[in-house]
């Protein structure tokens, strides 16, 4: 085999070569970074929506532009927990039970309420006291059906388990929002309430034999009707028309239990080393156009700023923010010091 | 007779079932890329390349997600190479004990990498240092020398004792005798081992689950969380740029250093 | 430099394989034998509680069970693929190339591929319900069946690799003497080729059984929400549960059960290659 012909240049060329490559990256890694904003967002709709809109508004409003990142509040909140002193994310989205979790956690800070005037468009009720959070929106769950597919719609959750969806019905597991609201709509369904969990157990249990797949986390669950996985689940309003826009033949329908709701906030962390900026994203999260755009198609994030009027499949729902407040809502407090044990249970009914 | 029939019959189906298993995947992925609606289906409906499209211009989030990966990946290399050749020069010719080393440095390339993520978060943990591209780089520098070790010391036993005994007694410094002698060799070892480097180091997803500060993610994860939660046919758009990157490099390392040669 | 003094070459090495190798993999052992995450406590709390649980042990089986049915599929197509390599040597380079070229293919995008293959939209069900031969789609993905499937072609290349080079080594003309005294091929396969290519089935094997126990991605995407095996099990307990002591012991307990695993399979082999040799 005949070697290479290096000559000395050849050698320092290619050593030194080596060295830049290694040395480059390194320097880089050590050397301090620019401003920079890192938020997070819950994965499916949430992210599409923020993507399209919410990070172009910002990077418009402020010249940066954010990184994103997808994370259910659950998992947001030990990860916060885990780096306390050096948080990853400078503002996060949180659903109502996390938020509780991490405000007695000590996860979260004031805004720099300078940096946001639009609170004053608020109502009252959806900005927390002490700063440390303020509503962005609500969002509508249901039972959503592929169109196309099921010929007969779930009137109530109880018709889930009629033996002829056997195999359709998608679940969503407990460390997200949806899948812990949906069971304590059923246990209320049921009999019972957040501190009385087991009828709704006893009915994940009956329903298994009907169960298609279980998702990770919503934009899972979109997934899995997506790729005909599933037909039938309980799934927030927001992804299914968005599911729709992409072809995918869904309808959102009341079930007899009634609608459900979900608040969802948005909070600065406590170490994060740019809070003004962090509080500015809040503000351009609770701007008008924002939260216009989001809450048209095909998102239909519902919006909490007073001067955005409910849109077209929001009013078909609910005509304004008063009448939501009837909705089947959850009881966090109770919830959250036995989430960690739902969580368990659950991962343990439904592995086959 | 019939049993060489049946033989011939049975081995040659599972052969074929073999091959096909071998590339139908990538083939599948590559020509769903190309459809023109929103589904993964396959064969896809219709043909077009807005997803190419979508993924080249239109998702930042991806793009910065594979400089990363290319960042890490290259830098973990090339310390690598550089610690991987050493310790190979060193523990060639040595007795018994430098086997014994050489096998303890390698079992990166079995251990499953999950285990040493883990590990090596703990200790971070322990240090009370954050997590950040850093840690990251640690555990694929980990990674990557022991490939680099494989290949050149397989390399390296190539080379004649002889021409180093004469280089020598010609009075040669041990930096000529290396850069002239030894590094030709060797050089398409060591070029093996670091594709092979690169690409485990691009791949891998256990370490950086463990290891990355959550501020970015490198590719595979990103492109993992596409998949599982709106499987956007970007994914696929991105895995068709890959598998022809991954083709083209491979030809490319085939035709430098016969990379083919150390995997047999 | 003298060569005695070569030797130090290996200490940049040797110190990044002690702190970013050695050090972790103790670690893991240290830290599963404390109670809580502070350790502060030592005890075998975290041990008992995988053995004392059901479904502990059965995420454990779960995996070890579809390692080796990853390990039999590969087997099963490994040794015609190796075969071929060997019978056609026009095809050699074609072959060799197919066979690296899935090595070097990121794992999330071959694990993708699968979920295109085996949904219900996906080639699979769309080809059977053209033809056919069945009317509603088969739910094919998210079963483990699908998960061994998919990790067989992953692992592939790490058992015909091997094989190869075992085949290579074989002497062609113990086949001919074989055929020449009456065995068929299946005889002449039974009696000759796997004891004579053993030491590449094993490594194949280990590499195989190893890399399929600890694939995290392919178990993931394709086996879905319900199956749980031991790797995402670990990356819960660490990063989502922050259950240091319990996450490190179930490392610890998947090392151990596949290191036990593949030295009984070695020591198998050594026993059949001694009695081959004679």
């Amino acid at each position: 085999m005949t070697p290479f012909r290096m000559t000395r240049r050849d050698t320092m060329r290619l050593l030194t070569a080596a060295a830049a490559t290694g040395a480059l990256p390194l320097g880089s890694a050590f050397a301090s970074e620019p401003l920079e904003l890192t938020a997070t967002t819950f994965p499916g709709a949430w992210e599409e929506s923020h993507r399209r809109f919410l990070l172009p508004a910002f990077q418009k409003a402020t010249g940066v532009l954010p990184a994103l990142s997808a994370s259910q509040a659950v998992d947001t909140v030990t990860k916060l927990n885990a780096a306390q002193a050096n948080p990853p994310f400078d503002v996060v989205l949180m659903d109502e039970g996390p938020y509780m979790q991490g405000v007695s956690l000590g996860l979260f800070r004031p805004m720099v309420t300078a940096k946001v005037p639009n609170l004053e468009n608020l109502p009252a009720r959806f900005v927390q006291a002490n700063g440390l959070g303020a509503y962005v929106s609500a969002q509508v769950f249901g039972i959503v059906t592929n169109t196309e597919t099921v010929k007969k719609v779930p009137a109530g959750y109880e018709d889930f388990l009629k033996p002829e969806y056997k195999g359709r019905i998608g679940l969503v597991g407990l460390d997200s929002t949806l899948g812990t609201v949906w069971m304590v709509a059923l246990a209320k369904m049921l009999g019972g309430d957040e501190d009385h969990m087991d009828p709704a157990f006893d009915y994940i249990e009956k329903l298994l034999p009907n169960v298609g797949a279980v998702a990770a986390n919503p934009g899972a669950l979109g997934t899995l009707f997506q790729t005909g996985q599933i037909d039938i689940a309980c799934h927030y309003l927001n992804n299914v028309e968005a599911l729709k826009e992409k072809g995918v033949p869904l309808a959102l329908s009341k079930p007899t239990s009634g609608w459900g709701l979900v608040r969802s906030l948005m909070c600065v962390t406590k170490n994060t080393k740019v809070p003004e900026l962090a509080s500015s994203y809040i503000n351009v999260a609770l701007s008008v156009e924002v939260q216009q755009a989001m809450a048209g198609t095909p998102y239909f994030i519902a919006p909490t700023n007073k001067q955005v009027a409910f849109g077209s499949a929001m009013a078909a729902i609910a005509k304004n923010a008063g009448e939501m407040d009837n909705f089947v809502q959850t009881d966090w407090a109770k919830i959250n010091p036995r989430r960690a044990e739902y969580i368990d249970r659950f991962n343990r009914l439904v592995k086959k | 007779m019939v049993d060489r029939i049946s033989f011939r019959l049975v081995a040659g189906l599972l052969a074929a079932i073999g091959v096909i298993m071998l590339v139908a995947p990538s083939v599948v992925v590559v020509l769903a890329s190309f459809t023109a609606g929103y589904a993964l289906r396959f064969p896809p409906a219709g043909f077009s390349l807005r997803w190419y499209q979508a993924l080249l211009f239109n998702s930042p989030e991806i793009v910065s997600a594979f400089w990363l990966s290319v960042k890490l990946a290259a830098s973990a290399t090339a310390i690598g190479t550089l610690l991987g050749t050493t310790a190979a020069l060193a523990l060639a010719r040595q007795r018994g004990w430098a086997r014994v080393v050489e096998g303890l440095f390698m079992s990166p390339l079995t251990i499953p990498s999950l285990a040493l993520g883990l590990g090596i978060l703990m200790l971070f943990n322990l240090a009370s240092a954050g997590l950040s591209f850093g840690s990251l780089l640690a555990g694929h520098i980990a990674l990557c020398a022991p490939f680099v070790l494989f290949t050149t010391s397989a390399s390296y036993a190539q080379v004649d004792p002889a021409w180093l005994d004469s280089s020598h007694a010609l009075g040669a410094s041990a930096w000529f005798t290396f850069r002239r002698v030894v590094l030709p060799t060797i050089l398409p070892g060591i070029l093996s081992g670091a594709f092979f480097a690169f690409m485990n180091s691009f791949d891998n997803v256990a370490l950086s689950l463990f290891l990355s500060d959550g501020r970015s993610e490198v590719l595979p994860i990103r492109l993992w969380h596409i998949i599982e939660d709106s499987l956007d046919v970007r994914a696929a758009a991105a895995s068709g740029l890959l598998i022809a990157a991954t083709l083209l490099a491979t030809l490319l390392m085939e035709r430098v250093a016969g990379v083919s040669k150390h995997l047999r | 430099m003298s060569q005695g003094r070569s030797w130090l070459l290996a200490v940049p090495m040797g110190a990044v394989f002690t702190v970013f190798v050695a050090a972790p993999l103790l670690l893991i052992a240290f830290v599963s034998l404390h109670n809580d995450a502070g350790l502060t406590q030592a005890g075998l709390h975290a041990y008992a509680k995988f053995a004392g649980d059901a479904y502990n042990r059965g995420v454990l089986t779960d995996t070890l069970l579809l390692a080796a049915e990853t390990v039999a599929l590969t087997v099963l197509l490994g040794y015609p693929v190796a075969g071929l390599y060997m019978a056609w040597p026009k095809c050699r380079r074609v072959l060799m190339f197919l066979t690296i070229l899935p090595l070097l293919t990121s794992t999330v995008v071959r694990s993708f591929a699968w979920v295109v293959i085996l949904g219900n939209q996906g080639l699979i069900n769309r080809t059977l319900i053209s033809l056919g031969a069945i009317d509603a789609p088969v739910h094919l993905l998210y079963t483990p069946g699908a998960v061994a499937i998919a990790l067989a072609q992953i692992e592939l290349p790490l058992m015909v690799l091997p094989l190869i080079a075992a085949l290579s080594g074989i002497d062609a003309s113990l086949m001919d003497a074989s055929h020449a005294l009456g065995a068929g091929p299946w005889r002449s396969f039974r009696r000759i080729t796997v004891p004579l290519s053993l030491p590449g089935l094993l490594t194949g094997t280990l590499l195989v059984f190893t890399g399929a126990a600890s694939a995290l991605i392919t178990q993931t995407l394709v086996g879905g929400g319900r199956l749980m095996y031991m790797p995402f099990y670990i990356y819960e307990e660490a990063i989502q549960a922050q259950d240091f002591p319990f996450a490190a012991a179930l490392a610890i307990i998947l090392l151990i059960s596949i290191v036990l695993i593949v030295t009984a399979l070695n020591a198998l082999g050594r026993r059949s290659r001694a009695f081959v040799r004679g």
